[in-house]
């Protein structure tokens, strides 16, 4: 992936950010007599279409308060969180792993401590492509610990996570399947937390709560941790609450088999195919549930340029489900209407973000040809939204909110900085809507990018020692490792 | 305007947007505040954790099994981590009202009393002390405990009052037991009219003097049914063994069960859900409203409402093999109910053996 300087498009997006907005109001306190208009038509168009973006940014704004509000003040849904006891169905837990040697161990061995009934858990690494050690740390992890795990190489077949999960789904006949990353440290009661909610025969899907583990690396991670909060803290819990699309994460999640067989399977021509398969359950009557309490540690980009290749493909796998997803959402007679609403404002979260930068366009080209004094409070009206949807209050309020609730104290400092990482958001999402429009129009394939991982610390549990233990090379483990060994 | 004005100005407004960031510099280059979200790797929402913790912390300071005389040589009192752990024996000469007496003063500070061999708290005894029993305890009429363990069985005399939690291996109760907290066992409980919890837990619960409810178990397999069919309703409905009942459920209104149905499957209702009558279910019950289960039903489990619940006479949850789950706002348990497995309730459950009259 090509390397990225964060700070020119942070530049770029703070000078658009101030700019535009200010010329708009100063015109409203410069011009007294505006010229009359050259182009009628076309201004009105313009206007229109400044006037819908700024429903729009209301919209979204307005959402934030809402689940802020909801969440803070609302009632709130947990019902799955104590089922203790149950016929627990059968259960694969996939890791999908693509070159990650790095992490890969940890969760492992954090896998092999839970607390669900053995006879009735698969654990299967899904080893796609890698071309590291991967495959040798799974190997020797499974041969420490037999009968545990199941894994899963795969060496050939259309790259992507969609397309490794597709062929690993193939291969067992388990009822509930749980997705882990690589990089994730699941607790011991976390696969029967995520499986819980599956006992309700209407829900399809279950997302837990991720929660970063390296958050005091840098400025970024330190960032990433507070966006982390407000999107899961508040966002995600208070569509729970309020009975709205929770969406499921593609990590840190269980899927009920049947519901997936039932929409097709995974679509391996999504970038993003949990948030396909969220809107695909949701479309034939089923439901998706967040578990709050179900927490997980994962590890945030260390790096802008990672984390801006990362957010690149979210926003060009969310956008890709939202061409197939809306119009059908938006007219599904068999969702309550809030569904409908909230979904497809979840569609459309990616968009916000060329849509604002349209929207400053429009305003400035309004500045020079518009007439009319009306259009200017529509613009001064704009700059104050755009300023709210940059992030100074509504999600910033989001993220306070979630630092709050989590019982953070000094980290809600850091709260200014975040406007950096908007900034830097809004700039990348922005490029990359432009490049996948032109990929659409060139009729070229959306390519998957893996994430690359740092993993410098880890948890303090046996599975600190794994690491180790499963990096020596092989022909220098001359005993056969046990669950014991490793963990002493 | 001069020269100064238009600096003070600028000034000024520089301040202004730049001073929201100087704590934010100070967290930045300074952290103080840069720790993940603590996450509890071990936690795994046991409910017998508490008691789990005091045995532990018991098998900690006395050993796992410590003879009659090396409890004796520990001595009357120790302290671990300033809580103050007092032994009592049989042959300490303790007649019930020294006991209480004794307990009283104890219940004054962060205690631990720990009865060496079989313990009997007089009624009326009111401490907060943590007591154990290595062996069976006997809570007199009117107790009010904090928390409450044996090795053995638990016999509850009528009206006790346990602040936090108790846990044995069988208990009985008298009738009016109020637990603010949990109360489980390791093999049964069995509860009296009146009495009521917040959350319990044992592989048999009977509510009643009557060792069997009148309708049998569902048997199942170890594994849950392969369900193929999931029946959407879009409004109120009713299911009877007139329509094929081998599938899940899920009404977007209220639901009732006609008498006597069968179900293999599991049923979801958005409002109010009804079972009438002898109706069985070997899969799930759940509504985002309130449940109704009517007398002699069978329901594998788990049975979950946003709302309250109302099981009726004899009816069973769970099954011997396959122990499961209740969550609700407020329960209400009729007599000669049997659940296995865990109750978990916002408000409180309660046992009412009088006839309630529903009026639906």
């Amino acid at each position: 992936m090509r390397a990225h300087f964060p700070a020119r498009n942070a530049i770029m997006a703070g000078l658009s950010a101030i700019i535009f907005p200010v010329l708009a109001s100063a015109q409203a306190l410069v011009i007294e007599a505006p010229p009359p208009a050259e182009h009628p038509l076309l201004l009105r168009i313009l206007t229109i279409m400044l006037a819908t973006i700024v429903v729009m940014l209301i919209v979204f704004t307005a959402r934030h308060y809402v689940f802020t509000f909801a969440r803070l003040f609302g009632r709130q849904r947990q019902p799955y969180l104590d089922i203790e006891a149950g016929n627990w169905p059968t259960v694969v837990v996939f890791i999908a792993a693509h070159n990650e040697e790095l992490v890969i161990a940890d969760s492992l061995t954090a896998l092999l401590e839970v607390d669900y009934p053995r006879d009735r858990l698969i654990l299967m690494p899904v080893n796609d492509r890698s071309s590291d050690d991967t495959r040798m740390i799974i190997d020797r992890i499974a041969a420490a610990n037999p009968g545990r795990l199941n894994p899963f190489h795969r060496t050939e077949g259309r790259p992507g996570k969609a397309a490794a999960l597709r062929d690993a789904t193939a291969l067992v006949s388990a009822e509930v399947i749980v997705i882990f990353d690589a990089d994730y440290l699941p607790a011991r009661g976390l696969i029967k937390q995520l499986v819980a909610p599956l006992f309700d025969p209407e829900v399809a899907a279950v997302m837990g709560r991720v929660v970063p583990l390296n958050v005091g690396h840098n400025l970024l991670t330190r960032l990433l941790d507070l966006e982390r909060a407000g999107g899961y803290q508040v966002d995600q819990a208070a569509r729970m609450n309020l009975g709205l699309v929770p969406q499921y994460g593609g990590t840190v999640g269980a899927v009920r088999r049947r519901a997936l067989e039932e929409i097709g399977g995974w679509d391996v021509d999504m970038l993003a195919e949990d948030t396909d398969i969220t809107f695909r359950f949701l479309q034939n009557g089923w439901k998706t549930v967040y578990q709050n309490r179900s927490e997980c540690y994962e590890e945030v980009p260390e790096t802008w340029r990672v984390r801006i290749g990362q957010i690149s493909r979210w926003s060009r796998g969310h956008n890709q489900v939202m061409k197939k997803n809306l119009i059908k959402l938006i007219f599904n007679s068999k969702l309550r209407r809030r569904e409908r609403v909230d979904g497809a404002i979840l569609l459309g979260v990616f968009m916000m973000s060329p849509i604002l930068v349209v929207g400053w366009a429009l305003a400035t080209v309004l500045f020079f040809i518009s007439p009319q004094h009306w259009v200017l409070g529509w613009l001064a009206f704009f700059a104050l939204v755009a300023h709210s949807a940059l992030g100074n209050n509504a999600a910033f309020f989001e993220i306070a909110a979630a630092t709050y609730l989590d019982g953070n104290r000094n980290r809600i400092r850091l709260l200014p900085m975040s406007m950096l990482g908007f900034l830097v958001s809004m700039v990348t999402i922005s490029k990359a809507a432009v490049k996948q429009l032109m990929d659409y129009f060139r009729r070229e394939e959306l390519i998957w990018h893996k994430t690359e991982r740092f993993r410098r610390m880890t948890i303090a549990t046996s599975a600190a020692y794994v690491d180790t233990v499963a990096l020596i090379p092989v022909a220098e483990a001359a005993a056969p490792l046990t669950s014991e060994s490793i963990k002493t | 305007m001069n020269h100064f004005s238009q600096l003070g100005l600028f000034v000024t407004a520089m301040a202004l947007m730049v001073l929201p960031f100087v704590p934010t510099l100070r967290e930045w280059l300074a952290p103080t505040d840069d720790a993940p979200l603590p996450i509890d790797q071990n936690a795994t929402h046991e409910l017998r954790h508490f008691a789990d913790s005091l045995r532990k912390l018991i098998g900690h300071l006395l050993g796992q099994a410590p003879t009659r005389e090396e409890l004796h040589r520990i001595g009357k009192t120790l302290f671990h981590n300033g809580t103050q752990v007092t032994i009592l024996h049989d042959d300490d000469g303790l007649d019930l009202s020294a006991t209480g007496a004794e307990l009283q003063a104890a219940g004054k500070l962060a205690h631990i009393t720990i009865f060496a061999d079989r313990a009997q708290i007089p009624a009326g005894c009111e401490t907060l002390a943590d007591i154990f029993a290595m062996k069976d305890i006997q809570v007199g009429s009117s107790a009010q405990l904090r928390s409450c363990c044996a090795n053995g069985h638990m016999l509850l005399a009528q009206n006790v009052l346990i602040h936090r939690w108790a846990d044995a291996d069988t208990i009985a109760a008298g009738r009016d037991l109020t637990v603010h907290g949990r109360i489980t066992a390791l093999t049964s409980i069995r509860f009296s009219d009146n009495s009521q919890f917040i959350r319990a837990g044992a592989p048999v619960m009977y509510f009643g003097d009557r060792d069997n409810a009148q309708v049998a178990a569902i048997e199942m397999d170890a594994l849950p049914l392969p369900n193929s069919r999931r029946y959407l309703f879009d409004s109120d409905t009713t299911i009877s063994d007139e329509i094929p009942c081998d599938g899940d459920f899920v009404i977007r209104g209220s639901a009732q069960i006609a008498a006597g149905s069968t179900i293999f499957g599991s049923i979801k209702a958005h409002d109010y859900l009804r079972l009438q009558e002898s109706v069985s279910v070997a899969g799930s019950v759940i509504s985002g409203k309130g449940i109704v289960i009517g007398a002699g039903c069978a329901i594998v489990g788990p049975l979950i409402s946003e709302d309250d619940i109302i099981i009726g006479p004899n009816s069973i949850i769970g099954s011997a093999a396959i122990p499961t789950t209740i969550i609700c706002r407020k329960l209400v348990v009729a007599q000669g109910v049997v659940i296995h497995g865990v109750v978990t309730t916002q408000d409180s459950a309660y046992v009412v053996f009088e006839e309630i009259q529903l009026g639906i």
